[in-house]
């Protein structure tokens, strides 16, 4: 299963915990965001804040079992935002992973420009409200 | 923590309802109001004329672990295709969990038709269901709610099988179809 933490500009780092979620990273303090397996720290997605201008984007969005497949399938949106001369870039990494495949889990990874609703359900921006927690509650 | 969704098929009274895990199982729209997984002693009667129906089968998300921050932006769908052969069909709808509504009819024939006057009148989205086929990945079905907690959360989606005149008896279809739940979580 893929979990996350981030390094700070200050060399700190601070993994996901139910004490430190998204809401409760420092985004102004944020220089690297890092997807990785749970139990190694090799990282399968490095996002590098390094523009001060950039914005984290971090929801996951998932589909439950059905009656045809018994594992959960987990998109990672991972990404950043910001706005160039009035221009609103987005550069968005769509990592997936299976949960609970028998066969083995599986993952990939994909990237794509701004959220697109027409391109794919995957690619379809996350509600206002959920892309507000990452940094809401910021220790 | 990270959240833990199952998703519940709903039966019983609106006083005493009964909420059983069905993911990752199937569950048969017969003409009981009840789950099961394999039940062949309460088909939907094939009709000489008109159309007859399942008992409609109430199906809501429930967060077991509450998420970190938020669980919103539900959808449900299906794979696109009706799988169930000639005269056979399957419609949706959504209902808010204060509406729920008991299926009835009469077993081994057919269910109460899912309409908004059958289903605690006035509650039901869109009023007359559509048909399922035409919520595939792309095009889902929103479904209205979100979750902070846990509990039951987000609206009941409500489907019903129709059988028409034309169609032949037997399990339909050979192979489930197949529905399914997705949503957003931080």
């Amino acid at each position: 299963m893929l979990t996350w933490f981030v390094v700070y500009t200050d060399g700190s780092t601070h993994s996901y915990s139910p004490d430190f979620t998204i809401s409760n990273i420092n985004v102004q303090r944020l220089d690297r965001f890092v997807l990785h397996l749970e139990g190694s720290e090799t990282p399968l997605v490095m996002i590098h804040f390094d523009d001060s201008r950039k914005r984290p984007i971090y929801v996951k969005r998932i589909e439950l079992p059905n009656g045809h497949h018994s594992f959960k399938v987990v998109c990672h949106i991972l990404g950043w935002q910001m706005n160039v001369g009035g221009e609103n870039i987005q550069s968005i990494n769509y990592t997936f992973e299976t949960i609970g495949r028998e066969e083995g889990e599986m993952y990939w990874v994909e990237n794509g420009g701004k959220f697109d609703n027409n391109r794919s359900t995957w690619t379809k921006s996350p509600s206002q409200e959920q892309l507000n927690v990452i940094g809401s509650k910021q220790l | 923590m990270v959240a833990t969704i199952t998703i519940n098929r709903l039966t019983g009274s609106s006083g005493s309802i009964t909420e059983t895990d069905i993911t990752s199982i199937n569950t048969r729209a017969n003409t009981i109001d009840s789950h099961t997984t394999g039940d062949t002693s309460n088909p939907i009667e094939i009709p000489s004329s008109g159309t007859n129906y399942s008992f409609w089968v109430n199906t809501q998300l429930d967060a077991t672990v509450a998420p970190d921050n938020l669980v919103d932006n539900l959808e449900w769908f299906t794979d696109g295709t009706n799988s169930y052969g000639t005269g056979i069909g399957c419609v949706v709808a959504q209902a808010a969990r204060a509406s729920y509504t008991q299926a009835t009819g009469t077993g081994g024939v057919t269910g109460t038709v899912l309409n908004d006057t059958n289903y605690s009148g006035g509650t039901l989205t869109p009023t007359t269901p559509v048909d399922a086929f035409g919520k595939s990945t792309g095009s889902p079905l929103a479904v209205t709610g979100s979750t902070t907690t846990t509990g039951a959360f987000g609206n009941i989606v409500v489907y019903q099988v129709t059988v028409g005149t034309t169609a032949t008896p037997g399990t339909k279809p050979a192979s489930p179809e197949t529905f399914t739940w997705r949503y957003d979580e931080t």
